[in-house]
């Protein structure tokens, strides 16, 4: 009996510690495997990532730069948000008068586009939509700086944006909320519009408008220039949640370019807000096509060959795969309609690798399915590839170089709405989480997950090697510019003070100068450094002043002087070893003051 | 005591001095001796590089006069010597021009103080250049860091100056200048003797022993 439980109590042991042996050695496997993705995402010190990946901020108002494949966050460009970091819309400044003109000083980023030459991304623009306040702004890639600010008339709620390919001949913005063109006037729900806007992509000028019945939500434009494509829920007009989703089907909106252009040309438009405006019901050819698509779609996107445009379902689980050649062919639109393959829950934006495959993200179901369009289109019922996890309700997803004729087909982007538990606890509000994928092979593989303030929607991923050359470094003096030794106070009313002064290390052209109180103050200095990454700032104390001059530049700030005193201005970016030392007084003398005070010095 | 220059050799000489003289008149559009400044944060296309042009510096000087006041030296972009390289180097053409067209009989003794003229010229010039590297390093004003002892840069090396790696050196156009006081050298030389044969193909062949084709 006794000999009997020994060696049963012995076997047990066996059998547990096999069970741990190969425990270990499994967990030896995993290893391995995660030091080789590490090594996918690994970038060596002083070396470069291969993609810049452009990050709506969302409610931050920004653009986000990360470096792709490492996840490192390298730049945060400010758009529709004042940003005292980088001297940028604060106010008595150019780029505060930009912001400001065109309404609040705060703005909702969601879908940046580059500008494409020949249908390739060139890196000169990315255009950004503020979907709160129906602007958009164009940020200049040899500066990552914004540089116009416009907003879209007789719309509410700039969503999609997009090119229009080859040549950037149009930036297209959808005019998603449904309201009065004329609020001035008052509430008229009867005049309700939402469309799409065809604006200049350098004025940022909308040079006309496509009405069409229901919302606009997400963009895209067909390769040759010809369509711009948008999705298009609440086809009902509904004012509510119940009355937007009645109807079994909603549509793609597909705009005849050439057909609007034309229509414009023969005078059939009505001028809204100053902007001609296109019903198209009233023009002699036919503008819209409304090809039909299961209800509420969401993401939109024109296949890098350009023969599809597809309508990801996000409340049917499809996407709808349209051929454009077949839009202004067929009698019935349904016939459009090459495909529907099932792809899972939630399907809200499409992306390709350039090989055949398209990239589905699944919001319900937390995964990104790939899926290959020819099997799709050609009803082999084998069209799905892969599936993999995301952490957690992916929004969009795009692959590198994604919008081009050329996707590049190595990484992915998965952004997700939810982190959950994926990143150390910060408090209820939890951080983004973008998770980066290898498309490289047949099987997805994921490599990274690195976080993000909130919150980014959508992004652009252009190759460093192309974007890189271009950009900017050092300025070369402007006009205005104050030049060395040039540094001077002038007054050139009873009110007014023109300050001029250069900064270098370690010192501003001026170590002080005296205005009086009530004056206006306009401030000029011109950073007169010669090599790289050597920026001034210019703080002034209690007076809400902060400037950002890289070298070369030249920056204005302009403020009253209604704080008696010594205020001392100093340098905000670290400089040099005299950092601390790189400032100077500006000496307000009190309204009333007689007498200047007399320098006391040792 | 000199004699005539043989006909035999006087177009040869002519050649190399003509060599000469388009040496020293393509030097004048090429810097001279340079310096490079390497530190940790100034290098690759970052690193400072300073030409010495026959009249002028060149290079970033904004960033070596914004970094001198930390050693407290100041660059001789005045120094007269500087402002008279140009003429001196238009004059050595000029001389070697001179020896050219100098009669038969006085060519060799026109050449020879042509050559000591330049010989001593560059001699001054390098050692100009030497005594103002040496003031640079040593009559400094107050300087921002403290602890930084005197310092002589050479004309042609290296030398560690705090985080700073300098390397000197001759540029393409020093290296030209000396060429042709070399070949002007070589002309006064040339001239002295009664013929010269230059090797032909079958002398050539005969020496590395190669066999004729035929």
């Amino acid at each position: 009996m006794r000999s009997r439980f020994y060696s049963g109590l012995f076997l047990s042991i066996m059998i547990a510690a096999a069970v741990a042996l190969s425990a270990c050695k499994g967990s030896t496997g995993q290893k391995e495997g995660i030091d080789d993705l590490a090594r996918r995402v690994y970038v060596p010190v002083g070396k470069w990532d291969k993609y810049y990946a452009f990050l709506s901020g969302g409610q931050g108002g920004n653009v986000l730069v990360f470096g792709i494949p490492s996840g490192r966050l390298i730049a945060s460009i400010p758009v529709f948000e004042p940003r005292a970091q980088y001297g940028y819309a604060i106010p008595g400044t150019p780029s505060y008068e930009m912001l400001k003109s065109t309404g609040p000083l705060w703005g909702d980023t969601h879908h940046p586009a580059i500008s494409e030459t020949n249908g390739d991304y060139d890196g000169r623009w990315l255009f950004i939509n503020d979907k709160a306040n129906t602007r958009v702004a164009r940020i200049d890639l040899t500066h990552f700086e914004t540089v116009k600010i416009a907003r879209i008339p007789n719309f509410q709620s700039a969503h999609g944006t997009a090119v229009v390919p080859p040549d950037t001949k149009y930036l297209i913005v959808d005019g998603e909320f449904r309201a009065e063109p004329d609020p001035a006037k008052g509430v008229n729900v009867a005049a309700y519009v939402a469309g799409m806007a065809f604006l200049d992509p350098i004025t940022l000028e909308t040079r006309f408008e496509v009405l069409v019945p229901g919302n606009c939500d997400i963009n895209d434009a067909s390769k040759d220039g010809r369509w711009a494509f948008a999705t298009n829920y609440n086809t009902e007009k509904g004012l509510n949640i119940e009355e937007m989703i009645r109807n079994d089907e909603d549509a793609i909106s597909a705009i005849d370019i050439p057909a609007a252009e034309e229509a414009i040309r023969k005078g059939e438009f009505v001028t809204m807000g100053g902007t001609k405006v296109i019903d198209p019901a009233k023009t002699s050819k036919k503008v819209l096509y409304l090809v039909p698509v299961p209800k509420n779609p969401h993401g939109c996107d024109v296949s890098p060959d350009g023969k599809y445009v597809v309508a990801s379902g996000k409340l049917s689980p499809t996407v709808t795969v349209i051929d454009i050649s077949k839009i202004d062919k067929v009698k019935n639109l349904h016939d459009a309609i090459v495909a529907q393959p099932e792809v899972g829950m939630g399907p809200l934006h499409t992306t390709w690798d350039g090989r055949g495959n398209a990239y589905t993200s699944l919001f319900i179901d937390s995964q990104i399915v790939k899926w290959n369009v020819a099997k799709a289109v050609a009803g082999d019922p084998d069209y799905i590839v892969d599936r993999i996890d995301v952490h957690y309700n992916p929004g969009h997803t795009y692959a590198a170089m994604g919008r081009t004729r050329h996707p590049s087909g190595d990484y992915l982007l998965s952004l997700n709405k939810l982190s959950k538990d994926m990143f150390i606890p910060v408090g209820p509000t939890m951080p983004e989480s973008q998770e980066l994928i290898d498309i490289s092979g047949h099987k997805m593989k994921m490599l990274l997950n690195f976080p993000a303030e909130s919150e980014p929607h959508d992004a652009a991923i252009m190759r460093v090697s192309d974007l890189a050359p271009k950009v900017v470094q050092v300025d070369q003096p402007v006009a205005n510019a104050v030049a060395e030794g040039q540094s001077r106070v002038e007054r050139v009313g009873p009110h007014e003070v023109n300050v001029y002064m250069t900064a270098i290390r370690s010192r501003f052209g001026l170590d002080s100068f005296t205005v009086k109180e009530g004056d206006s103050v306009h401030v000029t200095i011109t950073n007169i450094e010669t090599v790289r990454d050597m920026t001034h700032g210019f703080a002034v104390e209690d007076y809400g002043i902060n400037l950002a001059l890289d070298p070369g530049q030249t920056r204005t700030v302009t403020f009253i002087a209604d704080k008696p005193g010594t205020h001392w201005y100093y340098c905000t970016w670290f400089c040099s070893a005299l950092h601390l030392e790189m400032r100077g007084r500006m000496l307000v003398e009190a309204a009333g003051q007689k007498e200047p005070q007399k320098e006391a010095r040792k | 005591m000199s004699t005539a220059v043989s006909r035999e050799v006087a177009g040869k000489v002519r050649i190399i001095l003509v060599a000469a003289a388009v040496l020293l008149v393509a030097s004048s559009f090429m810097p001279l001796w340079y310096t490079e400044m390497e530190s940790p944060q100034y290098h690759g296309d970052d690193k400072i590089v300073v030409e010495v042009y026959p009249g002028r510096l060149t290079g970033n000087l904004r960033e070596v006069e914004t970094l001198n006041p930390y050693i407290g030296v100041h660059l001789p972009l005045d120094a007269p010597e500087l402002r008279a390289l140009p003429w001196v180097l238009g004059a050595f053409p000029i001389l070697i021009l001179g020896a050219l067209f100098a009669p038969p009989a006085l060519q060799r003794k026109v050449l020879r103080v042509t050559f000591v003229i330049m010989a001593a010229g560059a001699i001054a010039g390098a050692t100009a250049l030497q005594w103002r590297l040496y003031q640079l390093g040593h009559e400094r004003t107050h300087s921002i860091l403290t602890r930084v002892p005197d310092f002589t840069p050479p004309i042609v090396g290296s030398l560690q100056l705090k985080n700073f790696h300098v390397e000197c050196g001759l540029a393409l156009g020093g290296w030209l200048v000396a060429l042709a006081i070399a070949l002007t050298a070589f002309a006064w030389y040339v001239s002295g003797l009664e013929s010269i044969r230059l090797p032909s193909l079958a002398m050539i062949r005969h020496h590395l022993h190669v066999p004729e084709i035929r």
